[in-house]
């Protein structure tokens, strides 16, 4: 193993420390997913190990997630699926992380997890698989979430089955579909983090105690009987899911496939049992990363944001103004071409509220009903319009790149499901392109 | 072959709450009841009825596992005669008549009984859950909201302001009462008995004659809360054109939660001849539809539109409507977009004054038609309910 090392003390408990090698933070490589099942066979078979205690060797925190990089590979290989045989491997390579948490999981040896500084997305997972988990350093300084939507990505690790279980239905559903931070208090609250020891060393003391003391230890989930309690479908469930299935569909485009997809796994993952969960969560996952939309969101709010942190930006004010300028003047445009004010407005405000130019007054006269091609079409125009501006001023020199384009707008107010004004011109071409020839017979 | 109405009886409607008068008697009594008097009081030998068709829209507990059958053999039917239970949301009812009809019409029956039972005081709203609101599936990628927000969105939309839709409701009771102050329902209604045979109930309990506009606007609007929750900014979504929802309707001017039930008798020519019966009308023709899920409640005109254009008639032609009074905009739409004279719709009040038991409302609404025509010396009456999820079903039938 690289990315671990193990070692196992005279009472049994091993210890392995995550320590990826020339990173300053860990991330979940394919390397160290191998490592993690030759971590798991080690425990399953060494008969001296009692139970394992992971905690991470570096100052930086536990572990950032999953490495976007190596994944953009993979990534590419599963959106050009579509054989039966290509689509089965796909999902099946999408769920191999997960698997081998499952694995980790279920090795019949007791787990903790020493939590400090960052555990996020595919870090926070490979935490969830543990069966006790200690937070330990200064409170303030911990940070873990699920931030995966707000990159155009779902987690892809258990997470959408694991913490509805641990925290319900009702507290889970917002860490998950809107990427919230997860304050220690609420984590302490509902068995996400089962104890805080602010010192280290006092906390892997009470890991290795708990591992001692817990030779049966296994996850809730895995006890016989299980169910998910107030699933979706009971009175509770009820009473809260439709609200936030309602209340995601209110707060962006409906095109933002992360969301819609994290919202399907919950649901779907909450009446099987976790193994199902876990298999629906892959499919889900595996077709989120296929979407155009996701690929240009990481792109943009992922390695974009990355890279531009590091270099030096323009300043986003003219450029910006550029926007929001081509983007209201194309609704002048609209309405100028007969599409009704009110329709091409709402449309616009739907999109981008803080692009679009406040309304005077709405004509009081009724409208005739949504027609969803019209909404296509106006928006359509839109990005168009706004994007080909964009693509102006990059060549105008008012941004550096088009990444910089690109977030810069998204920052400014731009639908984030395009991955921003110039990845979307990218995405559907130039407009009216070369001139197809017709012959006349 | 032709489908005919011989006869159509209902229960009258008791308020859907722990204190209503049918709270106390099951779903599968009032069911059993509506079915014994559509036989006693035509004398029917039910040997010739080969299938009971019942609407029923929270088809569980003991409403569940397919009431239709049980229900007729409790009544004491022919153990030859089989049962369906059918649930197509609010329009069950007539769906279940629909039906029979196109029973009748490929031969399969002789006789059918259409109708539907409801006791929702007893089995409560969404008991039968469902994935239409849970599912993302659904609710995500078509923008699911309940009826309530659909029909606010319908008012904002076309500018129904709270006094349009309360002035509705108090008309809806005016004729409710006259309805029944000159016994207009007196040929339908077949008081449901208790157990020990006391009648419980004689006429319809939800109604509140003397309901004006001051007293209706009163109430406070029943969906803004759970706009406010999330809902609103759903239809905003899918409705770009609008900036907010009016949410102008309440218990008052919405369809009452009742208990009732109901059992139109359907059959053939030569059924009739055979069992001595004279027909009270033909059926020309059914139809359902699908429109726009997130408002839901905008099938009633299409569907009307598709079922006369069908059959070669226009609006002109049709001289008595029922529309299923769900909520008082979906009423007043369907007036603006077929531009009916409001004289011809609902004339005997609706599901605002009297209560809407989602499985039954479509029969006993053919039955209302039916009474209306006969009492005015009419000749044709459509008669169409809105539907969950967007659908419309809709009845044309004429005197004979």
């Amino acid at each position: 193993m690289k990315n671990f090392t193990l070692d196992i003390g005279p009472d049994g408990v091993a210890i392995a420390r995550f320590d990826v090698p020339g990173r300053p933070m860990n991330t979940i490589t394919l390397d160290v997913q191998n490592d993690l099942d030759e971590l798991a066979n080690a425990v399953a078979s060494d008969e001296n190990i009692v139970g394992l205690v992971i905690q991470s060797a570096k100052s930086s925190g536990f572990c950032a997630g999953a490495d976007l990089v190596e994944m953009e590979g993979a990534i590419e290989r599963w959106r050009l699926a579509h054989s039966q045989d290509e689509l089965r491997e796909g999902v099946e390579s999408a769920g191999q992380y997960s698997q081998r948490l499952r694995s980790l999981e279920t090795v019949g040896k007791p787990i903790a997890i020493i939590l400090a500084g960052v555990a996020l997305g595919g870090g926070l997972e490979l935490a969830l698989a543990g069966h006790y988990r200690i937070a330990t350093g200064d409170a303030a300084k911990l940070r873990l979430g699920l931030p995966e939507v707000t990159i155009g990505l779902m987690p892809g690790a258990g997470a959408t089955q694991r913490l509805p279980r641990l925290m319900g239905l009702e507290r889970s559903t917002a860490y998950l579909t809107a990427g919230k931070p997860l304050e220690l208090e609420a984590a302490l609250q509902t068995g996400v983090v089962h104890e805080h020891v602010a010192d280290p060393d006092q906390a892997l003391d009470r890991a290795k105690h708990w591992v001692i003391a817990n030779p049966n230890a296994a996850a809730p989930w895995d006890a016989k009987g299980y169910r998910v309690a107030s699933g979706p479908h009971t009175p509770a469930g009820y009473a809260k899911f439709p609200m936030f299935i309602a209340q995601a569909v209110g707060d962006g485009p409906g095109d933002h496939a992360a969301r819609a997809n994290i919202l399907r796994a919950i649901y779907e993952g909450a009446m099987v049992p976790i193994d199902a969960g876990l298999r629906i969560e892959s499919r889900y996952f595996f077709n989120t990363v296929r979407t155009k939309s996701s690929a240009a969101m990481v792109r943009t709010m992922f390695h974009a944001r990355k890279a531009l942190a590091k270099s030096e930006r323009r300043d986003p004010s003219p450029y910006v103004a550029r926007i929001r300028q081509a983007w209201n003047d194309e609704i002048e445009k609209m309405v100028r071409d007969g599409e009704s004010e009110r329709f091409v407005r709402g449309v616009a405000r739907s999109l981008a509220p803080r692009l679009t130019a406040p309304i005077s007054a709405f004509d009081p006269v009724s409208v005739h009903p949504t027609d969803t091609h019209q909404v296509a079409r106006i928006t359509e125009r839109l990005l168009r319009a706004s994007s080909q501006e964009a693509a102006t001023c990059l060549f105008d020199g008012l941004v550096g790149s088009a990444s910089e384009g690109d977030l810069v707008a998204i920052e400014a107010g731009y639908p984030s499901f395009t991955g921003g004004p110039i990845s979307y011109l990218e995405s559907v071409g130039p407009e009216n392109g070369a001139p197809r020839r017709v012959s006349i017979e | 072959m032709a489908a005919y109405i011989y006869d159509a009886v209902r229960t009258p409607r008791g308020r859907g709450r722990p204190d209503g008068a049918l709270h106390e008697i099951t779903a599968l009594s009032l069911a059993s009841q509506a079915l014994a008097a559509i036989r006693d009081r035509n004398g029917l030998d039910t040997a010739l009825v080969d299938d009971v068709i019942l609407g029923c829209v929270m088809p569980v507990g003991e409403q569940g596992s397919n009431i239709a059958r049980i229900a007729a053999l409790v009544a004491g039917y022919d153990r030859e005669t089989a049962g369906v239970q059918v649930n197509r949301f609010c329009a069950s009812g007539l769906e279940a008549c629909n039906i029979a009809a196109a029973k009748v019409l490929t031969g399969e029956v002789v006789f059918a009984v259409g109708g539907g039972v409801e006791s929702m005081s007893r089995v409560p709203l969404g008991a039968d859950g469902g994935a239409m609101m849970i599912d993302p599936a659904f609710a995500f990628d078509h923008a699911y909201t309940p009826q309530g927000i659909g029909a606010d969105l319908i008012a904002t939309l076309h500018g129904y302001s709270r006094e349009d839709v309360d002035g509705y409701a108090v008309e809806s009771q005016r004729r409710a009462a006259l309805a029944w102050k000159e016994g207009r329902f007196a040929r339908s209604i077949v008081p449901v008995l208790d157990q020990a045979g006391v009648v419980r109930l004689d006429h319809d309990e939800h109604m509140r004659p003397g309901t004006s506009l001051e007293s209706l606007a009163k109430l406070k609007p029943a969906f803004a809360a759970i706009g406010e929750d999330g809902y609103d900014g759903v239809a905003l979504r899918r409705y770009p054109q609008i900036d907010h929802i009016d949410h102008v309707h309440h218990g008052g001017n919405s369809s009452g939660i009742v208990d009732g039930a109901a059992a139109v008798l359907i059959g053939s020519a030569e059924a009739g001849r055979a069992a001595g019966l004279r027909p009270r009308a033909r059926i020309k023709g059914m139809a359902s539809i699908g429109s726009e899920p997130t408002i839901m409640l905008t099938g009633p005109a299409l569907v009307t539109e598709k079922l006369l254009k069908r059959l070669g008639m226009t609006t002109g032609d049709i001289d008595v409507y029922e529309l299923n009074e769900a909520f008082a905009a979906v009423v007043l739409r369907y007036l603006e977009l077929l531009e009916l004279d409001p004289e011809k719709v609902n004339i005997n009040g609706g599901a605002i004054a009297m209560g809407h038991p989602l499985g039954a409302t479509g029969a006993m609404i053919l039955g209302t038609a039916l009474d209306e025509l006969e009492r005015s010396d009419k000749e044709t009456a459509l008669i169409n309910l809105c539907v969950g999820a967007g659908m419309g079903t809709a009845m044309v039938i004429e005197r004979v």
